[in-house]
């Protein structure tokens, strides 16, 4: 099959699964009501607590936060499709497995960025100011995205069951958006053990954040190192990712 | 009689929990709430110019995670035995409707104030002076919980019983959650609300439910909602709900929903 026939095959198979999930009422309700919430709500309101450029300083972490939650449910069903479960038409379709993986990735990269256009909307309207730097901000999602995508991908090989993968795959993402600087600041984790603050800087949704933020201005740290970090640490999860994903599919 | 139709329903609310309390569920379950309350709550706290909100803060994301809790159990249940064919069954046992729905959602704040017991006991001892302080809050708190569980039940049920299309159905479920969290006073006090939130975020039942559980864990009362107009509220809804809930629950056993 020639490269440009298989590209083709994908972005069909892409445009097949994003219609059909873009109908999920999770997704739909996490693209069109959740993203608009954590700005017009949650980010207005502990601005007026904490300070007024926090809810600039939340849009790239909420950026990160989608690609960490948003993914979970269109890439978690993986598993029904592998076991045939369900969608048993992709396996029709004369496209290689991979094929099938990578449409998936497309699927979740577009619904992390339409749900983050939505939050970004949600910023001018709300202080009536429009600022296209944003839409540049979220760009560090798009790798964080792939490299979690394929993390649950290969999650979704490893646990079988759907109600265990969907309960241990929740709680993971939970746990990457709390120990991160989605929310706070590093200084506010001053506090806890210097190694667990380490670990903190560490986390890809922290890094994809803070360079966001540094993209707007308002990151004090060094951006030129965090983009090394980020692509340093997307292709080792992904390549440890796709390592996984490649043994289980051929089981 | 009562006391019959209360075991029976109980042996059906156990028969459709049971299978969600599993070791990954429970081992997920404590190391989640954990994260969330120690971490994020003790975080965040650092960043408010109030003095020392980490005790407004932690109660208000123990009694927000309550109510995700129950709301997934009572959600999780009532679409299972109100809507899959195979639990359909559910309706021809010896049971009136209006038990089912009030043993269902008793049933699931139950499991989960044991579920969280660790939790409530942990800031009742952070927000309390004495052992009898502690003592008090811990079992007022758990009796506010099993009153909302039944008052989330009866706003479920009646959801449940009324709404035709599945589909429609788990949006209006979702939506309603995201709704009554965001504009909820866990996470902020409701004097910092934006005037136009405020009547949203009074007439949410969750609002005056975790108002009136940091009013029982001594929260200082200036960054609360007044406890007489919580408590009316609280008391409104719950009845409100419940008899909605049995209405419609008896309209429903006659063979057509309200839409």
């Amino acid at each position: 099959m020639s490269l440009g026939r298989y590209i083709y095959r994908i972005l069909l198979v892409s445009r097949i699964t994003f219609f059909s999930w873009f109908r999920v009422q999770q997704v739909l309700v996490g693209v069109f009501l959740t993203s608009i919430l954590y700005i017009a709500v949650f980010g207005l309101v502990m601005s007026r607590l904490i300070d007024e450029k926090y809810i600039l300083f939340i849009l790239p972490g909420v950026v990160a936060i989608y690609a960490a939650t948003l993914t979970i449910i269109p890439i978690g069903t993986i598993v029904h499709t592998a076991m045939g479960r369900s969608e048993l038409y992709l396996y029709a379709i004369p496209i290689p497995r991979s094929g099938i993986i990578a449409s998936r990735l497309i699927v979740a990269i577009l619904i992390v960025e339409i749900a983050s256009a939505v939050s970004i909307f949600s910023y001018w309207i709300i202080l009536a100011e429009p600022n296209y730097m944003l839409f540049i901000a979220t760009l560090p999602a798009v790798p964080l995205t792939v490299a979690i995508s394929l993390m649950y991908i290969a999650l979704a090989f490893i646990i079988r069951d759907p109600p265990k993968y969907f309960t241990i795959v929740s709680s993971i993402a939970g746990a990457l958006i709390v120990l991160s600087t989605a929310y706070y600041p590093v200084e506010a984790f001053r506090h806890f053990p210097d190694a667990f603050i380490a670990l903190v800087e560490l986390n890809p949704v922290s890094v994809a954040s803070d360079l966001g933020r540094a993209f707007l201005g308002i990151y004090v740290g060094d951006p030129i190192q965090k983009t090394y970090l980020l692509i340093l640490e997307a292709i080792l999860i992904s390549a440890l990712s796709i390592r996984v994903t490649a043994r289980r599919l051929e089981r | 009689m009562a006391l019959k139709t209360l075991y029976r329903t109980y042996l059906l609310s156990r028969y459709f929990i049971a299978p969600f309390i599993t070791p990954t569920f429970l081992a997920t379950f404590y190391i989640a709430t954990a994260i969330e309350i120690l971490i994020y709550a003790s975080v965040l706290s650092q960043l408010v110019k109030i003095e020392d909100y980490y005790r407004y803060l932690a109660p208000g994301i123990l009694l927000i995670l309550f109510y995700s809790n129950v709301y997934m159990f009572i959600d999780e249940v009532f679409f299972f035995a109100s809507r899959t064919e195979v639990h359909l069954y559910t309706y021809i046992l010896p049971l009136p409707r209006y038990a089912i729905s009030l043993g269902f959602s008793l049933f699931s704040g139950l499991i989960s104030i044991i579920l969280f017991a660790p939790f409530i006991l942990l800031v009742s001892i952070l927000n309390s002076i004495d052992l009898a302080g502690i003592v008090a809050s811990t079992l007022n708190l758990a009796m506010l919980m099993a009153l909302f569980s039944i008052m989330i039940g009866g706003l479920l049920a009646t959801v449940y019983m009324s709404v035709k299309s599945n589909w429609k159905l788990i949006l209006i479920v979702l939506v309603l959650s995201d709704v009554f969290q965001r504009f909820s006073t866990g996470n902020y006090p409701y004097a910092y609300l934006p005037d136009a939130y405020k009547p949203i975020s009074l007439l949410n039942p969750l609002t005056h439910f975790i108002n009136l559980g940091q009013h029982m864990l001594n929260v200082d009362p200036t960054l609360l909602i007044g406890r007489d107009i919580s408590l009316s509220i609280f008391i409104a809804y719950l009845i409100g709900l419940l008899a909605l809930s049995t209405i419609f629950s008896e309209r429903f056993s006659e063979g057509g929903r309200v839409v």
